[in-house]
């Protein structure tokens, strides 16, 4: 690595593409690569979004399916399963008596097989790995569509505030300030419970909550495109302000978009989890990370996994794609630094 | 400067009134707010009753005038009654701030403390090991749901080592046994926070001309960073420490709530559990103001501090 000390202060690792370490240890090169590459969060961020897709396929039970005799299951390795947990020989009962008839019944619902049960069972004999599972499904689909929306809202009105200036600029910009001096959380719980929570509210709150900081960001990038000579030619050609702001305008703004969203992801999935944890969020059956730990508080001292590995989840998840927006930003646009 | 500050203060109105009207928006977003009282055709509920508590609630009179009679109300500081017991709201108020303010202080000394200093060092020795563990409690930090945070800490101090009690206030302001553990949770995302903006706001200095010209005269590394570096990158944080404070009000409903922690956030959370609109209304109202307040005052002390903000 090159090492450069003039002004006596340490410079941190100088990395020039393709150059690599010049080591051919295997082991130094490979830790190159981690560091150069966002290898680990993106592998975390392709599984949850392969997760989420296919959550139904993929969960190893029905994440609704109740059964109280796994109540607050241990979890259990895969290659040691419980003593009772084995197939189910119908030959060994006696299907004649009413006795036999129920013990193979009840052998039946204590089988579950090998997959279920890796990470425990919660309070209602639920996986808690299949509920985690359908909470990647819910987290993907709520975040996703909230961003969305509020990337559309957020660089519309951007696009629209930096192109036409003046008092539009004025007023949208002060709409934004306002906006920022808010509690966003006491609100939308406020908002959650007098028009009652289900997915759609935490959706559009979630995206009210996204559009802001677009707004700030894209704008500075649309005062700086417009005075270009090409953004000019266009308009001498006769295009149309809704052409040149569209046609012209935002493909030049799309690396601050993409950057801005992706280190915006992470915040909103918290905030969703933060929602559903204080029950104001996406309400029951819909499997959520947040809404599963504050379940497994009350059975902290006996089974610590219900509450454990949904916040695991949402910190693995988060900080994933926190590194991966950092690195798309010092990729893509290094200006941006300064925010965050 | 008079011209900057007049501005600041009538744009922190317009955002009281913008925030108060959004408030009131949501407690009329309802069909009839009259349904968190009392449900129609519900137990006991006559006609009659129904519109005794219309004309005291003031909901027989057009939204606009109800929204100008409530703010009046809430400026002489009556904030109504709460549904359940019908005690003032204002006194209920009055008795969970305290809780909460004590946890704030605390949680924002904790985080300055730490922060300002880890985000110096990582700054001035970068590279170093220094700057990775302030890296890492930064993305930790911002990462991490403090909810589950709260959660660990108890499994792991309160449930397996039993050394700190997992819940409650204790004895009020010096109970530190009590207060350690949502101290600490509360204030681990505010301390990332200014790590990074301490550090971000130390390397621009140190990258700046002045700094390199100091460099270059052979002034030591000790007195550049400390007397030319240091007092120019502290401004960013000072700033932003009065948000981060009222982020901890905010943050507060989660701790509180975990922690059993008698203050306002937790006071929200139970009203929302005994659908007490009246409380969380109030509450939401005083988070809306202390956020403004708090924003007014930032700006004020960023503009004496920074003069390129009041004169650009």
């Amino acid at each position: 690595m090159a090492q450069i000390s003039s002004t006596g202060e340490q410079p941190a690792a100088i990395l020039v593409p393709g150059t690599g370490t010049g080591s051919r240890n295997p082991l130094a090169q490979g830790w190159f690569l981690l560091r150069r590459y966002p290898i680990i969060p993106g592998i975390v961020i392709g599984l949850l979004i392969v997760v989420g897709l296919f959550a139904p396929q993929l969960s190893p039970a029905d994440w609704e399916k109740q059964n109280l005799r796994e109540f607050q299951h241990h979890p259990q390795t895969f290659f040691r399963a419980d003593e009772h947990n084995t197939p189910v020989n119908e030959a060994e009962f006696d299907q004649e008596t009413r006795e036999g008839r129920n013990a193979l019944r009840a052998a039946k619902g204590q089988y579950h097989g090998r997959f279920v049960f890796i990470l425990g069972g919660d309070h209602l004999g639920r996986d808690v790995l299949s509920r985690a599972v359908g909470g990647a499904r819910t987290s993907l689909k709520v975040a996703g569509i909230a961003l969305a929306v509020g990337t559309l809202v957020g660089v519309a009105m951007a696009i629209v505030a930096g192109y036409y200036g003046g008092i539009t600029d004025e007023i949208m910009m002060r709409i934004v300030d306002i906006w920022l001096g808010l509690p966003f959380l006491l609100l939308a719980i406020l908002a959650s419970v007098t028009i009652g929570a289900s997915e759609r509210t935490v959706m559009i709150l979630l995206a009210l909550l996204a559009w802001v900081p677009f707004v700030r960001q894209v704008r500075g990038d649309v005062l700086v495109i417009k005075t270009l000579d090409y953004v000019a030619a266009a308009r001498i050609a006769g295009a149309s302000d809704l052409r040149i702001m569209f046609r012209h305008i935002f493909p030049g703004t799309m690396s601050t978009v993409l950057v801005i969203a992706s280190l915006r992801v992470g915040g909103l999935i918290l905030a969703e989890a933060a929602l559903s944890f204080l029950s104001v969020g996406i309400p029951d059956p819909i499997p959520t990370w947040g809404k599963s730990v504050s379940e497994g508080r009350s059975y902290l001292e006996t089974s610590w996994w219900i509450s454990f590995w949904p916040g695991f989840a949402i910190f693995l998840t988060v900080m994933s794609l926190n590194f991966f927006g950092d690195w798309l930003r010092d990729r893509l646009d290094p200006r941006l630094r300064q925010i965050n | 400067m008079r011209v900057f500050f007049i501005r600041r203060f009538l744009f922190s109105i317009i955002t009281v009134i913008g925030a108060t009207a959004i408030v009131f928006t949501m407690s009329r977003a309802v069909a009839d707010p009259l349904l968190l009282y009392a449900k129609p055709g519900g137990y006991g509920v006559s006609p009659e009753q129904t519109a005794v508590l219309k004309a005291k609630l003031g909901l027989d009179k057009p939204p606009p005038i109800q929204f100008v009679l409530w703010l009046g109300r809430v400026a002489r500081g009556d904030l109504g009654e709460t549904i359940l017991d019908e005690k003032p709201v204002g006194r209920i108020l009055m008795e969970r701030v305290p809780a909460s303010f004590q946890l704030g202080l605390y949680a924002f000394i904790l985080a300055t403390v730490f922060g300002i200093p880890l985000g110096i060092l990582s700054a001035v020795k970068r590279g170093s090991s220094w700057d990775y563990m302030g890296r890492g409690v930064a993305l930790f930090g911002q990462a991490i749901p403090t909810f589950w945070l709260a959660i660990v800490f108890i499994l792991v101090f309160a449930v397996s080592l039993d050394w700190l009690p997992a819940a409650t206030r204790g004895d009020g302001w010096f109970d530190f046994k009590h207060a350690l553990m949502p101290t600490v949770t509360l204030a681990v995302g505010a301390l990332a926070g200014y790590m990074r903006i301490t550090r971000s706001a130390m390397l621009e200095v140190l990258d700046s001309e002045y700094v390199k010209l100091a460099r270059a005269k052979g002034v030591g590394p000790q007195s550049v960073i400390w007397k030319h570096a240091f007092r120019n990158a502290l401004i960013a944080p000072l700033t932003a420490s009065s948000l981060i404070f009222v982020g901890f009000l905010a943050g507060s409903v989660l701790i509180e709530n975990i922690f059993a922690w008698p203050g306002l956030g937790r006071a929200a959370i139970q009203a929302i559990n005994n659908n007490d609109f009246p409380i969380l209304q109030a509450i939401t109202l005083f988070f809306v103001l202390a956020y403004v307040v708090m924003n007014f005052v930032t700006d004020v002390l960023y503009a004496v501090i920074d003069p390129r903000i009041r004169l650009g």
